[in-house]
């Protein structure tokens, strides 16, 4: 009887160990680095996509990644948000991680890495919007949403046509000296001037600088209310958009901004348990909006949270962009693995998947519009879509359902 | 310094040698060795980590020449390299010229940039002095955000192809090891040399006291001036190489916190002293990546995760500010007098030190 045990648990051990190896073997496991900063300046907002991250690829291992035989794998590096620290420990990903696609955190590393992605062979994922001098041909830097230029040109002609009376528009810049916000004001005096100015839309009435996180404005501010600006654009952190708030209330005035969500509207709001100084206000980005709980994307974000353990206050403009990103990645993952199947993937194969697009808007679980890129650009130059947000009555809320769309007559500044 | 026992010069060059022992000769030797063939066994991490510490390392012991040899504050070495790599940049883009020629080409450029800032060094001292060269920090990202967009393309910095020299090309992380650790050995040596003559005793002089180096013939001016030169020149090939590695130059790359940096490095090396420029620059290095390697994992932490990650940036700047503190307090000559003890006490073993 004792011998009899003793076999059938070596014949159950024997079998539990083919089946297991039969199951890993089925699976091919893929390592996917994500530049990310857990102790440089952006800890604080990194920190928060890292649970998102996690989500989406748990949720498309278990729900795509079975089925096609591939694992990705998450492995966060400690990028500091320094350009030196990257091109640092770039070579040591390589090696350790043999990644067919890597998720990046922002500037720091496009400036390390940029040149050397087409050699190494990794398309790099990126969640945030674009500045002008990226836009260049034949990158492996993908950028889920276009310029911040393209996208503020949307939210001021969506302006424009909503206040046919204030035409031309008078636009004031509110900003300051470091090169991400000088491309901004750049790309959008180009446009003003070039396009809107012609047709009567608009003008550019006052152009004001600060520091990048100012304590105080009211000068800056002095100006462009006497300048009678009806439009404020510019402000690239929630410092600065703080100062400008508390400059309008100290001349009693309040002329709307447009900015991005997470440097306004939402980052304010956040700290101060209000969103009535911003009434009138414009934020946009080219994803969906935060501000709609009954959007597809925000069912999508449920499903996360009910199945993936992430918390339920981690839907906002942050968290958004690491999303974006995410869903993005792993699609193009899965375009490749259909093409070329689950164990032949490489860097090479998702880039071509990448390019091969599109990606619909149903596969990026409604967090995107359609996106289809091509090798002119990071990013998708053709028939590119919005989302305005605004404050309306106190309440933080979409100014549509629909999307809107990008200005087509935008050129390269 | 002390020599082991029996070890002593017969000649003037013997007397003037670096190298003295065989043992020190074979010591050598077998470090070369082991920097060679570091790329057969290293992996890339370790590669990565050394392309970045060696160019580093020029810098730093640019810095040293001015800071620990002549006694000048200079808070503005991490522009002078941006300079440099703008310079580099800009010759091969532009000209382009080869980089046995765009690499000093780089250095003389930065080297009359830092040495226009060093003038001010002949009338102010100390802060004044550090203010003097942080403006540097200021000045160079101003301009080359404002100077014509053809010259170093403003906000969209510079972007580079690979270079090569004598048809072998630099575009991968072991070629770009071979050239950066043979520039940098290069200019270690140039600098140890440089220290030992009569213009680092100069340097030094000047650094004592400017008013007793004065009284006995020393040109204070031109030294004062010459130590921003060399200082910076060293930055400038730095920058070079920088450019040529990560081939895209912009000028938010060169911070006023990597000069803040820079100088950390020779506090905890020590001040004065070549060797303490490697020593501190490889023991802050090591330091960065044990924070880099162990970011994720202290995130990970509960009570770090609870109070927000804005936190944990400040302690690491706090451990690095730390770091300096403790050395100033307890070893100001740095680790570098540290392992001169450790040194000539084996030697006279075993008598105590």
């Amino acid at each position: 009887m004792k011998r009899y045990v003793k076999r059938m648990l070596f014949v159950v051990v024997c079998v539990t160990f083919l089946m297991g190896g039969q199951a890993t073997a089925d699976v091919t496991k893929y390592k996917v680095p994500v530049i990310s900063d857990f102790t440089g300046s952006w800890a604080q907002l990194f920190k928060a996509w890292i649970p998102m991250q996690k989500a989406v690829f748990a949720w498309w291992n278990d729900e795509v990644g079975k089925g096609l035989g591939v694992e990705l794998e998450l492995k966060h590096y400690d990028g500091r948000y320094d350009s030196s620290v990257i091109a640092s420990m770039w070579p040591g990903i390589l090696s350790e991680c043999k990644p067919i696609i890597a998720l990046g955190g922002g500037g720091a590393d496009v400036a390390a890495l940029q040149q050397r992605l087409p050699k190494d062979k990794v398309p790099v994922i990126y969640g945030t919007a674009t500045y002008g001098y990226g836009w260049l041909p034949d990158q492996w830097l993908f950028q889920v949403r276009p310029t911040y230029v393209q996208e503020w040109a949307a939210a001021l002609m969506w302006y424009i046509n909503k206040h046919p009376e204030k035409k031309p528009v008078k636009i004031a810049f509110l900003s300051c000296q470091i090169a991400a916000a000088l491309d901004l004001v750049n790309g959008i005096e180009k446009y003003t001037v070039e396009v809107l100015e012609p047709k009567g839309l608009a003008k550019i009435v006052a152009k004001e600088f600060t520091d990048v996180n100012p304590v105080d404005v009211s000068s800056q501010v002095r100006k462009i209310v006497d300048a009678k600006a009806d439009m404020v654009l510019g402000i690239v952190t929630p410092a600065m958009s703080s100062a400008y708030i508390k400059a309008c209330g100290l001349y009693g005035t309040n002329i709307p901004t447009i900015g991005s969500p997470h440097h306004t509207i939402w980052a304010f709001g956040a700290a101060m348990k209000t969103y009535e100084p911003f009434e009138g206000h414009l934020v946009v980005a080219a994803h969906a909006p935060t501000t709609d709980d009954t959007s597809k994307a925000y069912g999508y974000f449920k499903l996360l949270v009910d199945k993936y353990q992430l918390g339920k206050d981690q839907y906002n403009p942050y968290t958004m962009m690491a999303l974006n990103q995410s869903i993005l990645a792993v699609r193009a993952v899965e375009h490749a693995a259909k093409k070329v199947g689950a164990k032949k993937l490489n860097g090479q194969a998702v880039y071509d998947a990448l390019i091969g697009g599109p990606y619909t808007e149903q596969e990026l679980m409604y967090t995107l519009p359609t996106l289809e890129f091509t090798k002119d650009a990071p990013f998708c130059t053709k028939n590119l879509l919005v989302a305005i947000e605004t404050v309306k009555d106190g309440k933080y809320m979409p100014v549509s359902k629909e999307w809107v769309p990008v200005p087509t007559d935008i050129k390269k500044w | 310094m002390t020599l082991p026992a029996g070890v002593y010069a017969e000649t003037y060059d013997q007397d003037q040698a670096l190298i003295r022992t065989w043992p020190q000769w074979i010591c050598l030797i077998c470090f070369m060795v082991l920097l060679l063939s570091l790329p057969l066994y290293g992996g890339g991490k370790v590669i990565g980590f050394m392309n970045v510490l060696w160019i580093t390392l020029i810098a730093v012991v640019g810095l040293q020449i001015n800071v620990g040899y002549a006694g000048q504050v200079n808070l503005g070495q991490s522009a002078f390299m941006g300079v440099g790599a703008y310079a580099a940049g800009a010759l091969t883009l532009h000209f382009d010229l080869p980089i046995w020629l765009t690499i000093p080409a780089a250095g003389v450029i930065a080297a009359l940039f830092g040495a226009l800032f060093g003038l001010a060094a002949v009338r102010v001292k100390g802060f004044y002095l550090a203010l003097t060269t942080i403006a540097a920090q200021y000045v160079f990202a101003f301009a080359m955000l404002k100077l014509p967009k053809k010259w170093f393309g403003q906000i969209q910095g510079l972007r580079l192809d690979p270079v090569s020299l004598l048809g072998f090309q630099f575009d991968d992380d072991v070629s770009i090891y071979y050239l950066v650790a043979s520039i940098s050995t290069l200019m270690i040596y140039g600098a140890w040399g440089l220290v030992r003559s009569s213009t680092g005793r100069a340097l030094v002089a000047v650094r004592d006291n400017d008013k007793a180096a004065a009284i006995i013939g020393i040109n204070v001016f031109y030294y004062k001036a010459l130590s921003f030169f060399i200082g910076a020149f060293y930055a400038g090939v730095a920058g070079a190489l920088w450019a040529y590695y990560i081939r895209y130059v912009l000028s938010e790359m060169f911070t006023l916190w990597l000069s803040v940096w820079y100088l950390g490095m020779l506090i905890v090396g020590g001040m004065g002293s070549i060797l303490g420029a490697i020593i501190g620059t490889v023991v802050i290095r090591l330091l960065q990546e044990f924070i880099t390697y162990f970011g994720p994992w202290i995130n990970q932490i509960s009570f770090f995760s609870s109070i927000g990650g804005g936190i944990i940036f400040s302690s690491m700047n706090m451990l690095l500010g730390c770091v300096i503190i403790l050395f100033i307090i307890f070893e100001p000559r740095g680790l570098a007098h540290r392992w001169n003890i450790i040194k000539e006490s084996y030697r006279i073993w075993p008598f105590p030190h």
